[in-house]
């Protein structure tokens, strides 16, 4: 089928609604300490050692997981195609660069004013300083990118690398002003981790990305048109300048709200809608749809490989997608790429 | 059929510029529905901006363009899309869309926002791929085309739109020969059959002749002269507007003008002789 009927969007949706299910369902059993989903169900009280694994570890990781990974699915689909860019991914506007920055120093700093500051206020802390960090950098990167007072993508993705390469930067800066305590915990923040969170940061991190998705998905026809060149989308009805800034900002919030939680996890971003749109084609009404449940599934699985594979102890998550990932994607390049790069 | 007489599209007094730099200045004319009307003048002389202030997408600084008696401006986006399409020179498309999806683009401001294509869509989008020779090529993907294959694509994508006006900005620059001919008898057809109204950007003043109704010659942001290629097309105004010397003769199959470019040393014993002749 060359062109997306209503069947072809059911189905492929539908099917990886029912893929993503079962990927939480085999998920939240594994692990460490393995749960019989069976037992839980006829037992689900507390007193009950493993629904307390699966209620208070397992599951809100495993949901965070999908959250965080449908996000970055959308924001990278949505950002390759506002920067007519194959490589763009959530991690290149420089949201990723601000929110880190902040949240290290919050890390660095809640460490310093008490040493036994309470393990999840330190971790709500980082969180909210990277979320405010976020919001400032998009807020700057917003204003640095106007031409003529239009947003262009150019110059969006030059202010957002140059913006990144600096807090890196001074990520650095503050790294080797440490000590090698807090060095290694920021080292292990910048890599990325699911781990202890409590349902309060999930749902909070869903309806931000809710939001975002949202506004996202009832764009696709749009950011369809959006790739014949501005001057012809323009011509077909689209409001050129309302569009980029949307996307820009939703792309924002999504990247600021999960950067916050989990740290950067990358890959997941480039890979998830570039795979999605060679099985699938390239019409946004369904790729935005499918990278939010195949980046959450995707994100699941790397996470559960990333806390089991060598256990007791934990691989940082953003290894194993990036591991995973980044053959696959360059096997597929090999492969496919006549298909991904339309030049 | 009085009605047929009011134009389309009406340019009163047109002007605009970019920042200080005037590009078009009180440029006037009317289009009367079902003629082929061709755009033409040096690099730099206002066409392609012209062309942009007709599709609505730019706004005059002074002056109105009018579809129908109605100010551009008025038009909702995609009202305006149901009425002029625009097939622009060159069409990159960034992501791999298939040859019918880019088509079915055209269709776009007839749905409703979540709206998937219906069966009204499809065979649309088909017809005028049939029309402009591209049907066999709807599964295959927009970049696996040639320029000229893609150009066409878009074409088809254009007229899917179903539109009252079509503005073409040098249509069949990458085009080789024979389908530079299909394409403009194409368009022909089409202003005659159907009434559709085309304006078009062109760089070879023989096809202008060929084809046109009437064309505008642009100077500096100004109209020069305007009126059907014969009028318009003459040695005194190409010397004038493009600043060199042609050949001008009569086709005998078409019995319209045809004008060929000379060289260095042609050039100035034709301009040695133009000067005796005075």
């Amino acid at each position: 089928m060359s062109y997306l009927t209503k069947q072809k969007w059911l189905l492929v949706n539908g099917g990886l609604v029912i893929f993503l299910v079962l990927t939480i369902l085999i998920c939240v059993a594994i692990g460490a300490e393995s749960v019989h989903l069976t037992q839980v169900w006829q037992s689900p009280s507390l007193d009950n050692p493993e629904a307390v694994i699966l209620f208070r570890i397992r599951l809100p990781r495993v949901l965070l997981a999908a959250v965080v990974g449908g996000a970055l699915g959308v924001a990278g689909a949505a950002l390759q195609a506002l920067l007519y860019n194959p490589l763009a991914c959530p991690h290149l506007i420089g949201v990723s660069g601000g929110a880190s920055l902040c949240g290290i120093l919050a890390l660095v700093g809640t460490s310093m004013i008490a040493a036994h500051t309470p393990g999840f206020l330190k971790i709500s802390l980082v969180s909210i300083a990277a979320f405010g960090g976020a919001v400032g950098t998009t807020v700057l990167t917003y204003r640095l990118a106007l031409v003529h007072g239009r947003l262009q993508p150019y110059a969006l993705l030059l202010t957002g690398v140059v913006f990144n390469a600096l807090c890196s930067a001074l990520i650095m800066l503050v790294n080797s002003l440490v000590d090698f305590y807090q060095s290694h915990a920021i080292l292990f923040w910048l890599m990325g981790s699911l781990a202890a969170h409590d349902y309060v940061t999930v749902g909070l991190t869903s309806l931000y990305v809710l939001i975002g998705v949202t506004w996202l998905m009832a764009q696709g026809r749009r950011l369809n048109l959006l790739s014949l060149g501005e001057e012809s989308a323009l011509q077909l009805g689209v409001d050129i300048d309302a569009l980029r800034r949307g996307i820009f900002l939703a792309a924002s919030l999504l990247v600021g709200a999960i950067v916050a939680v989990s740290g950067m996890i990358g890959f997941v971003g480039l890979i998830v809608p570039h795979l999605l749109r060679l099985l699938f084609g390239a019409d946004h009404r369904l790729l935005l749809p499918a990278s939010l449940f195949g980046g959450a599934a995707f994100l699941v699985w790397a996470d559960t490989l990333a806390r089991t594979v060598a256990s007791p102890s934990e691989l940082p998550v953003g290894v194993v997608t990036a591991v995973c990932g980044g053959p696959f994607f360059l096997y597929l390049l090999r492969k496919e790429g006549r298909k991904v790069f339309t030049q | 059929m009085r009605r047929d007489a009011r134009p389309l599209l009406r340019c009163q007094d047109v002007s605009f510029a970019y920042g200080t730099i005037e590009a078009l200045s009180a440029v006037s004319l009317e289009l009367t529905p079902g003629e082929i009307f061709g755009l033409l003048g040096p690099n730099g002389s206002g066409k392609s901006t012209l062309l942009r202030l007709m599709s609505g997408v730019t706004k005059p600084r002074s002056g109105q363009v009018m579809l129908t008696e109605r100010n551009l401006q008025t038009y909702d986006r995609k009202a305006l899309a149901r009425r002029i399409a625009v097939v622009p020179q060159e069409s990159r498309i960034e992501l791999p869309f298939s040859v019918l999806e880019v088509v079915l683009m055209g269709r776009s401001p007839y749905l409703k926002r979540f709206g998937f294509e219906q069966a009204h869509d499809i065979a649309i989008a088909q017809h005028s791929m049939e029309q402009t020779g591209v049907r066999t090529l709807a599964t295959r993907g927009i970049h696996e085309l040639s320029g000229g294959e893609r150009q066409r694509v878009v074409l088809a994508r254009a007229l899917a739109q179903e539109p009252q006006l079509l503005l073409l900005d040098e249509p069949t620059a990458f085009l080789d020969i024979k389908h530079q001919v299909e394409v403009y008898d194409l368009l022909k057809h089409l202003s005659r059959e159907q009434g559709l109204t085309v304006v078009a950007i062109l760089h070879d003043l023989n096809l202008a002749a060929l084809y046109c109704d009437r064309v505008a010659l642009l100077k500096s942001g100004k109209i020069f002269a305007q009126g059907t290629p014969e009028q318009v097309l003459t040695y005194v105004n190409i010397k004038v507007v493009y600043d060199t010397e042609v050949y001008i003769g009569l086709n005998d199959i078409t019995g319209k003008v045809h004008i060929l470019p000379l060289d260095e040393e042609n050039r100035s014993r034709l301009a040695q002789q133009e000067k005796n002749r005075r």
